[in-house]
């Protein structure tokens, strides 16, 4: 058992929507550990309420109808979950920051590259301009980018996607924060950049010893970078444990489904399992686990009564009736 | 051996990019001279990463844009140089499936509607009722249900949607289907649903698929042959076996050592590329791949590489395999020991 301690604890945690259409409930009671200098894998489909997981513990939901409505979320010891809009913006970009799946949305077009860094750094840290812009042009080497000295002056557009990718941990590294949230931050990317961005920031890790959340639908990226995962859907985490209990003693039929029908490098087979159906709509979510409707296991209980986490090894756990003892 | 569906030759695709009566014209050359031949009942998997020309190479096969330069040949007919007029017949044997199931199906259309274009545009059905009788023949054939054909787009999810694209385009039986980043844009449990898909109707119509994508795993399930595409040209085609289990480009070697493998037991030892992609607008010399190439030697830079075949089915684009040169001399059986060709390549 890892006894390092959790940087991050968040704890049954409901993340609703209020929409016109009713309540949409995207976040329905998640809990999830990150042990400090570790990485965690989110992994789910559309829709399993893994980026809203992530906006809550940023705090990026005002200007949107969600709502932490019940839960606790606890940073390094100290509950976050019902500070103000200012002070949650200290914490942002200082102890806990994000990177986003497209680069180029994320970055501010009409403003250089540098000033956007300068910019975070000056947010946080008392730093006449001069010295911030020289601790961007060093960050910006430390994520390989050649030419950073000039690309300070360039703007977004100017480079492509990759390098905005680096642009961005830049940015979100910068102030040396605890915790990095990567919401599928190689999703866009073509696989051999992709290799360079996960490398980097594998590095990176060890270098600032910087806790990263990891949130993905690819569980080839999982299984290279994550020591602990969670799987999610809808809205709840169905399975968690570390990258070994996931991939080699799988215990929830939803990771199953999941592995099974990704095809691999190398293995030949005539037909891919699947899993049958869709995702439901949140809004007529099903009565009992969630996973029912499509789950090659169910049974009568498993429609009518929700499971909640049994134990199945070490701290391995899964939110199904076929685990319980 | 089964004849050629599909042959194409030296299809060069550029796009002006600016030129004005006195500028200098300036293009992208996002295809850039390629050679294939696709067999009937195969499936022709294309993988590269964005702006290898893989998308701009299928269009160019359906003639969705007038290329450039060369020849296709389809079904025995040289038909680069048909007009739309002409094409209309074609088109009832080569149809396309895209990327974005949201952006491929017209919104103010129904289900049924959008089955019965092709249906009525070529002539296939007679009457009203044998239209609605093939709708929904179509829809059972995709897994979809009959109510389905009264709904609009925006009702069905991204694995459905797809399964109506890959519905209309089978609307005119045709024998080649060009598919364009079919799964990409959907989730892996569904991505999985829609190749089962394919596959099955692929025998069941005996067609033929151009499959395009950047997924080297998916891309392997589905095809038999591959070819791999780098800044709008092949740099290997070789059957699927060959492909994966001896890649020989340096290019391939980096691409498959690059795709994360889902199992944390297996570690392995990846060649991590340099930089990114140059431009098509002003591509590097000789072989395109030489500013990225980790066994880069001296004749890469100035001369393009030709086809070589160093195997049953296999061929690659690399001075690597020149006989002919000194440089690389005895290489062949030294190629499939990486090492060996790299200090061949430090010695030139």
């Amino acid at each position: 058992m890892d006894n390092r301690k959790n940087i991050l604890e968040i704890k049954n945690m409901h993340t609703y929507f209020y929409t016109d259409n009713g309540v949409v409930k995207s976040v329905d009671g998640v809990d999830i550990e990150l042990k400090e200098g570790s990485t965690l894998g989110i992994v789910g489909e559309s829709g399993s309420g893994k980026s809203v997981t992530a906006l809550s513990v940023m705090g990026l939901l005002m200007g949107t109808t969600g709502k932490v409505v019940d839960g606790e979320i606890i940073l390094d010891g100290k509950d976050i979950t019902h500070l103000s809009d200012e002070e949650r913006r200290k914490i942002r970009g200082n102890q806990i920051s994000m990177i986003f799946q497209e680069p180029m949305t994320s970055l501010n077009p009409v403003m250089k590259i540098g000033d956007q860094i300068v910019e975070a750094i000056r947010m946080h840290q008392d730093k006449s301009k001069a010295e911030a812009r020289k601790m961007a042009v060093e960050m910006l080497k430390k994520t390989g980018l050649p030419r950073a000295e000039r690309m300070v002056d360039e703007y977004p557009f100017q480079l492509s996607g990759g390098q905005r990718q680096r642009v961005m941990i830049a940015m979100a590294l910068v102030c040396n924060p605890k915790i990095l949230i990567a919401d599928e931050p190689t999703t866009a990317l073509d696989v051999t950049i992709q290799a360079q961005i996960i490398d980097l920031m594998n590095h990176l890790k060890e270098e600032i010893g910087t806790s990263i959340i990891f949130i993905t639908h690819d569980l080839g990226v999982v299984a290279e970078t994550c020591d602990d995962v969670v799987v999610m859907y809808c809205g709840r985490v169905v399975e968690k444990g570390n990258v070994y209990d996931i991939f080699d003693r799988t215990a929830h039929p939803y990771t199953e489904g999941l592995l099974n029908s990704i095809p691999k490098l190398g293995q030949h087979v005539e037909e891919l399992a699947s899993i049958p159906g869709n995702v439901p709509n949140p809004k007529y979510m099903p009565k009992g686990c969630k996973f029912a409707p499509r789950c090659p296991y169910a049974t009568e209980r498993c429609r009518e009564e929700e499971p909640g986490f049994f134990d199945v090894g070490d701290g391995h756990l899964s939110r199904c009736w076929r685990c319980e003892k | 051996m089964a004849e050629d569906l599909l042959k194409v030759e030296g299809l060069k695709q550029y796009y002006p990019v600016s030129g004005g009566i006195l500028e200098k014209k300036i293009f992208v050359k996002a295809v850039d001279g390629v050679d294939f031949e696709v067999k009937r009942g195969e499936v022709f998997g294309i993988v590269g990463e964005s702006g290898c020309g893989k998308s701009t190479l299928g269009k160019a096969i359906c003639k969705l844009i007038e290329p450039t330069e060369g020849k296709i040949i389809l079904d025995g007919e040289e038909i680069q140089d048909y007009n739309s007029n002409q094409m209309r017949k074609v088109r009832k044997k080569v149809q396309m499936v895209f990327q974005d199931p949201y952006a491929s199906l017209n919104p103010r259309m129904s289900v049924r509607d959008i089955l019965a274009e092709p249906l009525i545009v070529h002539g296939l059905a007679k009457d009203k009722k044998e239209i609605d009788e093939t709708v929904v023949r179509l829809l059972r054939e995709v897994g979809m249900d009959d109510y389905h054909a009264r709904r609009y787009p925006h009702e069905f999810s991204g694995g459905q949607r797809q399964r109506i694209g890959i519905a209309r385009a089978l609307a005119v039986r045709p024998q080649l289907i060009v598919a364009d980043e079919p799964v990409s844009a959907l989730d892996v449990s569904i991505q999985s649903q829609v190749l089962n898909l394919m596959s099955k109707l692929k025998k069941e119509y005996n067609l033929t698929y151009i499959f395009i994508a950047h997924d080297l795993s998916v891309v392997e399930h589905i095809s038999d042959r591959i070819g791999v595409m780098y800044l709008g040209n092949f740099v290997e085609e070789a059957n699927k076996e060959n492909l994966y289990k001896n890649p020989m480009h340096p290019y391939t070697q980096a691409l498959l050592s690059a795709v994360p493998i889902p199992d944390p037991n297996v570690k392995k030892d990846r060649i991590i590329l340099e930089g990114n992609i140059p431009s098509a607008i002003n591509p590097p010399s000789g072989c395109k791949f030489h500013t990225r190439c980790p066994k880069c030697m001296e004749i890469c830079k100035r001369e393009a590489p030709k086809k070589y075949q160093v195997g049953d089915d296999h061929f690659v684009y690399c001075h690597l395999y020149d006989k002919e040169n000194p440089a690389v001399n005895g290489s062949l059986e030294g190629a499939k020991d990486d090492n060996k060709a790299e200090d061949n390549a430090k010695e030139a």
